[in-house]
């Protein structure tokens, strides 16, 4: 499995900004455009990540000596990238090649790591930045029918994103989860452009690891 | 307050355009009245309210031919669902929430006590069935989004010839606007939900959802033609009142521009009267009320729409005027102190709107009855809901009694406001 980057979209806040499209997995990240009245906040509706889910509540990643990593947690620099441990489940290898991957040159990698019930999945709408802040917004939506699957059941799940900036640290990092498909804000949207769906535009959805 | 059952008047409309809120009020004070629970309940469950039907007589044929398309649609599907039909537990509980939906409204339909509002609960059942139907037939290869966007193309097209066949005649230009009215709100909703938008990648219970409203649209457009139909044959020398209606509506929006002129400037509560007690019940009633005297008549659907809109614009503007002054002169005038005092002046609309019904030009004050109603039943339902506990703070429950109140005024002013259109119409 690779990571999805079929479409980029870096977008400042607040300012019309064209769409940056067609990045493949290899793009050089890093190309925020800062531009409007508040140029210390970014957006990115697609920005590059690399999902795990597996069933049961066990901890996906760990960091130095199996110590527990916070749910949310920013990682800035290559030495703490390379302490995370991931469990041994298909699809570590790629995300483990999706954190050695990230240049904290021009990048920095969020980690988030939560249950989720087993009937549903977790579409990233966007990520927004600032210095020292960092906020995911996801919307949840019903798996495909037929996917077996039992009402209050819930898995692990592990989100990596990779954001196009080197943040120095991060103080703040938030989660919303919206209840349903994306829906993003005016400032968002009018800047994507109207009538772009809301993620993965060219039809792809956050890519789910084996369970 | 007894429990018989009178005859009263049910809105079509919810209470947004007069209330805008949908939280119970909860500013904390000082000083806590308390009203006991089961009282409090019984105050506003202890009266029925009927419905006002629609202008034209649904016909029993009509009604029968939703109630059967629903059904034809249930029947469609395994019930239950199992795991094995759907195995995504989640998916599978809300299909079944479609159909628990559609049996709900077709007992309730069988239940209702008029034909308008049977047939509002058959549309209901007609689109949660046409829903699970959808749904399943998704999971069977049998239904997708280009399926569901020729329906909507169909419904489009369905509504074009309607259009085609559709004029604004009648026998009289009163009862003409309020036929019209209905059939125009109709037409509107059909060429809506066939313009709609939906997301094509989208799964099985959001695909579910959209031909849900799809089968809405085609109801409003079978309901549209049905009323036009069954009111052209009652005609016995129809003529065309379209202009006349159009006529009207500028005359009643020219009413209306000169209505506000004389209107205060203040619209905040404690500008408009002195000593009012913050956020109690007349305080949010002049709120209310003020907000009301201000609705824009907006982008009707129609000309009928928008006479009929007028009036209830007209009767807004003069229960602002009524609460204005009796709060002026009673500022704790309709404050309440017992659960009585909250039947009093839910008992107080419901008498308002009854007469208001009964009065000669009813056809033409619809919009502002409605309103009235729906605001009724809105703080009914909040009212019913906090009741469950066994002491409930009249603060907990100001804003939704001062409802009732606007309810009243606003079904008070609405035979004036009828008569001025009337009189309007018979000058075009």
């Amino acid at each position: 499995m690779v990571p999805l980057t079929r479409r980029q979209t870096l977008l400042a806040a607040g300012a019309s900004v064209a769409a940056l499209a067609g990045c493949g997995a290899d793009d050089t990240s890093g190309s925020a455009t800062t531009v409007g009245s508040n140029p210390s906040e970014h957006v990115a509706t697609d920005p590059e990540r690399y999902t795990l889910r597996r069933s049961g509540d066990r901890e996906l990643v760990t960091g130095a000596e199996g110590k527990r990593v916070d749910r949310r947690t920013a990682v800035t620099d290559a030495e703490r990238a390379a302490s995370l441990a991931f469990a041994d489940v298909d699809g570590a290898d790629d995300a483990r090649a999706f954190v050695r991957e990230t240049e904290f040159a021009s990048e920095t990698l969020l980690v988030y790591q939560s249950s989720v019930r087993t009937c549903y999945e977790r579409e990233l709408c966007y990520v927004s930045w600032s210095e020292g802040e960092v906020s995911l917004r996801y919307g949840r939506t019903l798996r495909s029918w037929d996917t077996h699957c039992e009402v209050g059941a819930s898995d692990a799940g592990l989100w990596l994103v990779r954001i196009p900036d080197a943040l120095d640290g991060v103080s703040s990092f938030s989660l919303e989860l919206s209840s349903g498909a994306c829906r993003l804000p005016p400032h968002v949207r009018s800047a994507a452009g109207e009538g772009s769906a809301p993620n993965g535009t060219d039809g792809t959805n956050d890519s789910e690891g084996a369970r | 307050m007894t429990g018989h059952t009178r005859r009263a008047v049910l809105g079509l409309l919810g209470c947004a355009a007069l209330a805008g809120c949908s939280a119970l009020s909860s500013d904390p004070v000082s000083e806590r009245t308390e009203l006991d629970g089961a009282a409090l309940r019984g105050a506003v469950t202890g009266e029925r309210i009927d419905g006002v039907g629609n202008p034209v007589e649904i016909g029993a044929d009509y009604r029968h031919s939703i109630r059967g398309r629903a059904e034809d649609d249930l029947e469609s599907v395994p019930d239950p669902l199992t795991a094995e039909d759907i195995p995504n537990a989640e998916v599978r509980d809300e299909l079944g929430g479609f159909r628990e939906r559609a049996r709900n409204a077709l007992d309730a339909a069988e239940e209702a006590a008029g034909a308008g509002d049977a047939l509002n609960h058959l549309r209901d059942a007609r689109k949660d069935a046409a829903a699970i139907a959808a749904g399943w037939a998704f999971t069977r290869g049998a239904f997708g989004p280009d399926d569901l966007a020729d329906r909507r193309a169909a419904l489009g097209e369905d509504a074009a010839a309607f259009a085609e066949t559709w004029s604004y005649e009648g026998d009289d230009p009163v009862c003409a606007t309020a036929v019209h009215a209905a059939i125009e709100s109709r037409y509107r909703q059909a060429t809506g939900e066939a313009a709609a938008t939906f997301d094509r990648e989208a799964r099985v219970v959001p695909l579910a959802e959209a031909a849900r409203e799809t089968a809405g649209g085609r109801t409003a457009l079978a309901t549209a033609r049905h009323l036009n139909e069954r009111y052209r044959a009652s005609l016995s020398d129809p003529t065309d009142y379209r202009a006349t209606i159009e006529a009207a509506g500028d005359a009643l929006a020219a009413r209306i521009r000169e209505r506000r002129r004389s209107l205060p400037e203040a619209r905040d509560p404690d500008e408009l009267v002195s000593d009012l007690e913050p956020r109690g019940i007349g305080w949010y009633a002049i709120e209310n009320a003020a907000r009301g005297a201000e609705e824009r008549l907006g982008d009707a659907s129609g000309p009928a729409t928008r006479l009929s809109n007028a009036v209830g614009t007209l009767a807004n503007i003069a229960a602002f005027e009524s609460v204005l002054e009796t709060l002026r002169s009673e500022p704790a005038a309709f404050d309440v102190t017992s659960a009585e005092q909250v039947a009093e002046r839910r008992s107080a609309a419901l008498t308002a709107i009854e007469r208001a019904r009964e009065s000669e030009r009813t056809a033409l004050a619809r919009r502002p009855l409605e309103a009235a109603l729906g605001s009724v039943r809105y703080a009914d339902r909040a009212i019913g809901r906090a009741a469950d506990a066994e002491s409930v703070a009249v603060e907990r429950i100001t804003l939704e009694v001062s409802y009732y109140v606007q309810a009243a005024a606003i079904a008070r002013a609405a035979p004036d406001a009828a008569a001025r259109a009337a009189a309007a119409l018979a000058d075009g």
